[in-house]
């Protein structure tokens, strides 16, 4: 399937058009929306005007960059001004942001085309699309299976053919799992390396905006127009961004990476953890040096992690009670009214989530629980920070199996929170990291994961070439 | 943990209204979870410090300029209830 | 209250006079329409952040410096979780266990030294109004920055709670960080009162009074508190801790909240805002530009040897020392300038007729007026006259003395002439005064200066009197 940077090369010489771009995208969404489920909101109409728009900027040859006319799609959790954004929630009922979050403007001003907005977990809340409000996403490459989570509609949406990029966001591995399981690639930048803003909040110190996109170096394009402090979110680093494409294009050659033991154990499938082996034989084969590191802390990171997401979660999703926005419940009294409307507008997921993290903060438990998760964050992340002075990245599986069938986890909660065990850790130590497709495993897609220092995006892309070139022959 | 009525006192404090048998499955899915989480709680990390944060660079704070706000059309364009200018919001009961 | 000992501990909020809101670009301006100054951050609408002001920050490390606090070296905020329809996010950005000042003191006019705890920036909520069929909300208020002051439990009657919130107030006034005005609701207070045996030291359970905005509400509150505990204690009760609220009308207490009932606020450190480092260079550069705080007015002031309730009045505000200062430096002398500022002066501002901090006239003239009348210039009864045309029209005393025609008749005969005058009309008064009756000059004096609307100098019409009388 064509890349990004491959339509804009042909958009550049004048052999397609915007317009013909968007039209091939609604034909696919045409041919396939109805069974994957990837959009909770199409955007024909304006997609063709925008699409028009581009092709006479570029016949003044006025484009406004690579991306001017090209079509893509952002989660349902990234406001959109006057497009309905929902968060694949019944609480928000239709609603029409006034602003736009600050990457979205951001690709807008490159000239991109939104074709619409897709489908996730309620809130995020999730690792197979199955808790979204309005019905599930499915794998395009098999769909009685689900498409990871909770960025399942952006994935699906550039897996099946239905747009050359899309931004999802990652609280726990929202973009690098569904990138795994639909086979494409996922990025989840540094924390703090895009701006948050207009991203609708789950939990606060660990969302990150991510790109799914079909090879390493439309990631790297991408990731460069989203980059960068924003004076709207003051946890945005202001350090400039790297030339992120340049490092694609220079690949990994002399560069050191490791295979930690941690994420090759117990719950990891044989045959992917063959497969990363595999991907380790291949880089050192193309340049690179192995080095042995630890991580011996990794085992926790999901316990911490399902203390720390819940209780930021349970605080930020406080603000949807029915009064300023959403549809308000019929009550008697005001009490009433907040019991029912948040009873009635969250799903199952997010309820279990906000009282989970009601309880870790509740006097009498905040030590036991949230304090004691962000001492182990500390130790995780100087964990992670020794292995960096050691090596340039880390390889693992991106998760412990390929996806999972429709329904299979969704009646055991900590089943499904298992999905996640191998990309928490970067979230919680704000590490960048990306999934590259490896070779599939009974025909299903495997990702390969990456991480690198704090802001060694560079270090990430560079491997990540090499290893997108190799792993998947 | 399920010391009973937990999940009752939890959605009281998040004003979350629960169905059907709905309290009676969130009372077994936290068991687990926290069952789960127990053995975080074992570990030694009282000389630990926490990080909540892992950002590095920053954008400081912000001068004291001010910029007109939304129009009050378009702030409150979703509210359920408005009176004028005002969000309309339900009455509390005296004892509330 | 024989027998028991009142144990007060306040909690004060000051809305700070900024130009944006604390974690917004919003106008932070009292009395426009209803939601007027919102936007996605103050409004809690989903996908907004905030962001510090920096002028809010300074303005509290100012508050707590001139409160003799700590300054925190490194800072945070925190999450107050809590629902209510004036809290757009269901939580409030405050400070929980690093605040940007600690361990203060204040002193307290006519009181002993209260110990602050601690000096937080928050966010205010916005308002609430209950309706008939409801209650409305505006937002313009949400946002704005807030200043918590906390005491310890160190105040000993109302009348002493009542000083240290007024002393407070009068603090972040001469800092210039709010307009602090009670009948905005910009100042407001929560107080904390519990009874104990005289002489004992550990504390009984507190009753908190939340919310009050006017210093006699919490003066009245707080002596039917300490009254109605006393009362259970006598009666071989037990106090309750609670939240009590004060219903002005009937001027009593009434349960609102028990303890059991309390809100459990799940703080957590504010995952969108950095803790942030204060620099001591910074801190030291606000220090050196804190003004004179009401404490010292009221120390130097006292030491021109002024009387206590003059001392009380001018150092009230600093526009009123500012005034008095300037007075001063024209050469006049402490009493008479006190005296004036005390009395007419005093006296226009409560009518209306006078600002200090904006005066018709600059203090100088204040000065130059003192020192005519020492000089002999003017008589007193002129001087009141040229200090209301002053207060009204402004200008110089050399201008109102001219245009008032008050200029003193120095000529002696023709002093003399207008008490022959007089003595010619009140045959009476000469009488009495002939008779050793002294209230009679009073009188005498009194014609004469009515006669010259106060030209000629009473101690002159006096002598000239028991001259011609004499003769
Ligand atoms: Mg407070
Ligand atoms: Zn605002």
């Amino acid at each position: 399937m064509e890349t990004l940077l491959e339509a804009a090369l042909r958009l550049g010489r004048g052999e397609t058009s915007s317009q013909e771009l968007v039209r091939a995208s609604l034909d696919r969404v045409a041919e396939r929306e109805e069974e994957l489920h990837a959009f909770l909101t199409l955007l024909p109409e304006s997609a063709i005007e925008e699409a028009q728009a581009s092709d006479r900027r570029r016949a003044a040859g006025q484009a406004m960059s690579v991306f001017d006319g090209i079509p893509w799609s952002a989660k349902d959790n990234l406001l959109t001004e006057g497009v309905r954004t929902t968060a694949a929630s019944r609480i928000l009922g239709d609603y029409l942001p006034p602003y736009s979050a600050t990457a979205v403007g951001r690709i807008e001003a490159q000239g991109a085309v939104l074709l619409g907005k897709t489908n996730l977990d309620e809130f995020a809340m999730g690792s197979s699309t199955e808790y979204s409000a309005f019905g599930p996403s499915r794998n395009p490459v098999d769909p009685t299976r689900v498409p990871g989570g909770s960025s399942g509609g952006s994935a699906v949406a550039v897996a099946a053919g239905m747009c050359h990029f899309a931004l999802g966001s990652e609280t726990g591995g929202s973009v690098r799992q569904p990138a795994a399981f639909c086979g494409v690639v996922g990025v989840k930048p540094s924390y703090g390396r895009v701006s948050r803003y207009g991203l609708i909040a789950f939990a606060s110190s660990l969302d990150q905006i991510g790109t799914l996109t079909r090879d390493v170096r439309d990631a790297a394009a991408l990731l460069g127009v989203i980059a960068g402090g924003d004076p709207m979110d003051q946890t945005a680093s202001t350090a400039p961004a790297q030339d992120y494409l340049a490092a694609a294009r220079e690949g990994g050659k002399g560069l050191t990476f490791g295979v930690p033991p941690e994420y090759l154990g117990e719950g990891v499938a044989p045959e992917v953890r063959a497969e990363v082996e595999r991907a380790a034989g291949l880089l050192e084969r193309h340049g690179l040096t192995r080095r042995d590191v630890s991580l011996p802390h990794t085992p926790y990171a999901l316990d911490a992690y399902y203390i720390i997401a819940p209780a930021e979660a349970s605080s930020n999703l406080a603000r949807f009670d029915g009064m300023r926005y959403g549809p308000r419940a019929d009550a008697q009294d005001l009490a009433e009214a907040y019991r029912r409307s948040r009873g009635q507008g969250f799903g199952p997921e997010v309820k279990r989530r906000i009282l989970l993290g009601t309880y870790v903060l509740s006097a009498g438990y905040y030590d036991t629980y949230y304090l004691q998760a962000q001492r182990l964050r500390t130790l995780l992340r100087d964990e992670f920070l020794q292995a960096f002075r050691d090596v340039d990245v880390l390889l693992t599986p991106t998760t412990p199996t390929t996806a999972f069938r429709l329904g299979e986890n969704t009646q055991d909660p900590l089943a499904m929170y298992m999905a996640d065990t191998l990309t928490i850790p970067a979230n919680l130590a704000g590490l960048p990291a990306i999934s590259v497709p490896g070779r599939p495993v009974g025909g299903l897609p495997v990702g390969l994961q990456l991480m690198a220092a704090p802001l060694r995006e560079d270090l990430m892309f560079r491997v990540a070439a090499t290893l997108e070139e190799v792993a998947a022959r | 943990m399920a010391e009973s009525g937990l999940v009752a006192r939890l959605a009281a404090l998040a004003r979350l209204e629960l169905g059907e048998g709905e309290a009676e499955r969130l009372e077994r899915d936290l068991g687990a979870i926290l069952g789960h989480v127990d053995r975080l709680k074992a570990l030694p990390l009282s000389d630990v410090a926490a990080t909540y944060w892992t950002t590095e660079a920053r954008q400081g704070m912000r001068p004291d300029e001010s910029r007109p706000g939304l129009p009050v059309a378009d702030a409150l364009a979703s509210a359920a209830k408005r009176s004028g200018r005002y969000l309309l919001v339900p009455g509390m009961r005296e004892d509330a | 209250m024989s027998g028991f000992e009142t144990v007060i501990g306040l909690e004060v909020h000051i809305e700070l006079q900024t130009e944006s809101k604390m974690f917004c670009s919003c106008p932070n301006r009292f009395g426009d329409p209803a939601n007027t100054n919102i936007c996605p951050v103050c409004l809690g609408l989903p996908g907004a952040l905030p962001r510090p002001n920096a002028a809010g920050i300074d303005a509290a490390i100012r508050m707590a410096l001139a409160l003799g606090c700590q300054v925190a070296k490194r800072s945070k905020f925190d999450r107050k979780n809590y629902f209510y329809p004036d809290l757009p996010k269901g939580y409030q950005i405050s400070q929980l266990d690093e605040p940007i000042g600690a361990d203060g003191r204040v002193e307290v006019p006519g009181g002993g030294t209260v110990r602050v705890l601690r000096v937080q920036l928050e966010e205010d909520a916005g308002k609430l109004q209950h309706e008939s069929h409801g209650a409305v909300v505006d937002f313009n208020r949400a946002g704005v920055p807030l200043l918590e002051i906390v005491s310890a439990p160190d105040l000993r009657s109302p009348q002493e709670a009542r000083a240290y919130w007024e002393e407070i107030r009068r603090i972040a006034l001469a800092l210039g960080i709010s307009d602090a005005r009670m009948e905005e609701g910009s100042v407001r207070a929560d107080a904390n009162i519990s009874l104990r045996p005289v002489g004992a030291e550990e504390l009984n359970p507190r009753v908190e009074i939340k919310n009050m905005n006017s210093f006699r509400f919490l003066e009245r509150a707080l002596a039917y508190e300490a009254e109605r505990q006393a009362e259970v204690y006598r009666q071989g009760g037990r106090v309750d801790q609670e939240t009590r609220g004060w219903d002005d009308p009937r001027g009593v207490t009434f349960s609102q909240r028990s303890k059991e009932e309390a809100e459990d606020y799940r703080y957590f450190p504010e995952p969108d805002l950095l803790p942030f480092a204060i620099d001591p260079s910074h801190v030291a550069e606000l220090r050196q530009s804190l003004p004179e705080l009401p404490g010292d007015r009221r120390q130097r002031l006292a030491r021109l040897g002024l009387a206590e309730e003059q001392v009380r009045l001018i150092a009230e505000s600093s526009a009123r020392t500012a005034y008095f200062d300037g007075a001063m430096a024209a050469g006049a002398d402490v009493d008479s300038v006190a005296k004036w500022i005390c009395g007419d002066l005093a006296r226009y501002e409560n009518d209306g007729r006078f600002d200090f901090a904006h005066p018709a006239f600059p203090a100088a003239e204040l000065g130059a007026l003192v020192q005519s009348v020492a000089q002999g210039e003017l008589t007193g009864p002129a001087a009141k006259k040229v200090l209301s045309l002053l207060a009204e029209r402004g200008g110089t005393v050399a201008d109102a003395v001219r245009q008032l025609g008050l200029g003193r008749i120095d000529d002696l005969d023709a002093v003399r002439a207008e008490v022959r005058a007089v003595l010619s009309l009140e045959q009476k008064a000469v009488a009495d005064l002939r008779a050793g009756k002294k209230q009679a000059m009073g009188f005498l004096v009194g014609q004469v200066m009515r006669r010259t609307r106060g030209r000629v100098a009473p101690d002159v019409a006096s002598r000239l009197i028991v001259e011609e009388v004499g003769e």
